[in-house]
């Protein structure tokens, strides 16, 4: 075992591979108040990479609907409660994670799902947390609440799929950090599926060999965005690359919402494997829940959010959300445009921050005709 | 001077034909080794310990090696799905045996070969178990059966190969190396389940010679009890073996098995005679009858 920071957890802690960030880590924002759970992102990438024999019930990406849903059903609830109650402080964990939880003869506390566990992948959708009693008005936080949690691969700074294969095949790419499952090497022991605590993993019995999300590499590697990204109709997602907080450039998308605006939250941090899709916190979820689900600055992120609309910057970048198909490096405001660079600093898409209004009158002169919406 | 084997043995009885059928009575005249197993509690993930011990029995031909493991295994699982494991049991080599490897799969520079039967390759495609036929009681399994998969997909996933045959170096290193001309067949006898490994005797590692003693050691995995991987029961040191050296003339003389101080140092007959090699220090003549022997696998050269 060797001792590794986490930045997210404010501290060190044990991991059972010593300390080694890639030189870029491949991170993603999603804003769960955009989204409407389409699950247009779950065909996308399933139509991509999860249609073959064996991996019928995989979702490497997936919504789900908080508190009630979850995919496998109960994965996060199921370890939280062998977990059992831990404590912040401040933003430093004081509790333990998964892997100093680890009991005797094992790597890290972990559930094995069962084939079972994976059926109605979309339990609990709009089930509300609380009653809806007579005379209720809109309130915020809401009460009854429930909001959606879209959900890939963490490509985790320190994954627990990866230190649970005895045999070292799972990897991290020392390029982008995404996390692979070598297909040539694993022997289906499953370890990986009972390690990772989000249960991203998934098992293939028909080759006798795990898989998982792949972080759409072959997209990446020419510089686009994931599939999931690029589908999402609600523009919910931007994908790109996260530096640690003290490397912040703040004209990097991913830096700027995460490390300087402080608008976006990894999920369940406390399970101290650095997970890097980062989500802004459902503003109208009360805050015990989002606490235990984003950690202790979800109240922080929810007051960014609400402040965000007069912030230029912050609004330019979230127009360049689902703007393009390209990875963004940086980004800048120039005049009431933002406007998105690639890699080698070359300009891959510019959107207006405020969009053209045009008023059509509801007679046309010159085709004398009304004009009607026709939907 | 050693008088007997200190550790325990496997003696390959020499036979005119070795049966792959678990249950062909030519087995009866082999003679059986309990190798004690134990939980695998070195490295994390650890697990086994199910299974206590495993007999081996071991017989051989001019050109035709087998072993034959049974254990005690009340549930016999075959199926492969999310959270059910199958059972293996795996026999393993050593690649050279002066030094022998660790007998822990070996260990960086030293070798190790391992012939892992699994249950369920040997029942592919049957194996591959039609999902709403293992969850009866999910009438809203939404999960597509054999025959739309079939129909989607055309023909059934198919084993990899009969059996898996890898080289390791220690542990978490083994890698497949491919089918090298391994047989396996496995029975159920009451709640035992036997495995027989069959292979031509090889000019290759692991260099199993008449007369001449190598090394085997064994490892099962319960399905029933998530054994798989590194979680196993596992013997931790290795066994000798040793395949009877061929006797003279009769099809049906036995060649002896003695213990104890025997068959001095000068007074082995070679070629047309008996030669009687077990637990002895061995001789020039040995030496000279081992590598005439080596030269006739070897086609003669050297």
């Amino acid at each position: 075992m060797a001792t590794v920071y986490n930045w997210q957890i404010g501290r060190d802690m044990s991991y059972w591979y010593p300390q080694a960030r890639p030189s870029k880590q491949f991170a993603m924002v999603f804003d769960t108040n955009k989204c409407i759970a389409c699950q247009t992102c779950t065909m996308a990438c399933k139509n991509a990479w999860t249609s073959g024999r064996g991996q019928e019930y995989m979702f490497w990406n997936n919504v789900e609907t908080k508190p009630y849903g979850g995919y496998p059903q109960a994965w996060d609830s199921k370890l939280l409660e062998v977990l059992g109650p831990q404590q912040w402080n401040g933003t430093t964990y004081r509790g333990k994670t998964i892997f100093e939880a680890a009991p005797a003869g094992e790597r890290s506390v972990g559930i094995q799902p069962d084939d079972p566990d994976y059926t109605s992948p979309n339990i609990g959708e709009d089930e509300v947390f609380g009653q809806v009693e007579k005379g209720l008005k809109v309130i915020m936080p809401h009460t009854p609440w429930m909001f959606y949690l879209p959900r890939i691969c963490n490509h985790c700074t320190y994954p627990s799929c990866l230190a649970s294969c005895p045999r070292g095949s799972v990897y991290k790419r020392p390029e982008d950090g995404i996390v692979l499952i070598d297909q040539g090497r694993c022997r289906g022991y499953r370890e990986c599926v009972r390690g990772c605590p989000y249960k991203k993993s998934f098992f293939r019995s028909t080759s006798g060999i795990s898989e998982k999300c792949i972080g759409c590499y072959p997209l990446v590697e020419r510089g686009l965005q994931t599939f999931c990204v690029q589908n999402c109709i609600g523009k919910i997602r931007m994908m790109g690359f996260l530096h640690t907080p003290e490397a912040s450039v703040p004209d990097n998308p991913l830096d700027f919402l995460v490390h300087e605006k402080h608008l976006a939250l990894p999920l369940y941090p406390q399970f101290g494997l650095e997970a890097n899709i980062y989500y802004v916190p459902p503003i109208h979820v009360p805050l015990p829940y989002l606490e235990q689900i984003f950690g202790p600055r979800a109240q922080e992120a929810v007051a960014n959010y609400k402040a965000a609309w007069s912030d230029p910057e912050v609004v330019g970048l979230i127009e360049l959300f689902g703007s393009t198909d390209r990875i963004m490096n940086s980004f800048k405001l120039i005049g009431d445009e933002a406007v998105g660079y690639n890699a080698s600093g070359a300009e891959v898409v510019r959107v207006p921050l405020k969009e053209p209004v045009h008023l059509r009158a509801a007679y046309d002169a010159a085709l004398q005709v009304e004009r009607r919406s026709i939907t | 001077m050693p008088v007997g084997p200190l550790t325990p043995q496997v003696t390959a009885k020499k036979v005119a034909q070795v049966p792959l059928d678990p249950e062909d009575e030519a087995w009866a005249g082999a003679a059986p080794t309990n190798i004690p197993l134990q939980a695998q509690n070195i490295q994390a993930p650890q697990g086994g310990g199910s299974v206590t011990q495993v007999e081996v029995r071991a017989l051989h031909s001019t050109d035709v090696f087998a072993v034959r493991l049974t254990w005690s295994n009340p549930t016999d699982e075959r199926v492969v799905a999310v959270k059910r494991f199958r059972d293996a049991a795996a026999v393993m080599f050593p690649v050279a045996v002066d030094p022998l490897p660790s007998s822990m799969m070996g260990h960086v520079g030293a070798p190790v070969l391992i012939w892992q039967w699994k249950a369920d390759w040997e029942d592919f495609p049957a194996a591959y178990a039609d999902r709403m036929a293992l969850y009866p009681d999910y009438t809203d399994f939404h999960h597509p059966t054999n025959d739309t998969l079939n129909a989607q997909f055309g023909d059934k996933p198919a084993a990899p190969e009969k059996v898996d045959v890898l080289v390791a170096e220690g542990f978490g290193s083994a890698t497949r190396v491919g089918d090298s001309g391994v047989d396996v067949k496995s029975a159920r006898s009451g709640e035992f389940t036997r495995v027989v490994f069959r292979r031509a005797l090889p000019a290759t590692a692991p260099a199993l010679v008449p007369g001449t003693k190598s090394a085997l050691n064994v490892a099962v995995w319960d399905g029933a009890r998530d054994n798989r991987g590194s979680r196993k029961s596992v013997s931790l040191i290795w066994v000798d073996l040793l395949l009877e050296a061929p006797s003279t003339g009769g099809t049906g003389a036995p060649a002896p098995t003695l213990d104890g101080p025997m068959v001095a140092l000068g007074s082995l007959l070679l070629a047309a005679g008996a030669l009687f090699a077990i637990g002895i220090e061995r001789t020039e003549e040995v030496r000279k009858y081992e590598k005439e022997q080596q030269a006739k696998l070897t086609g003669g050269k050297k």
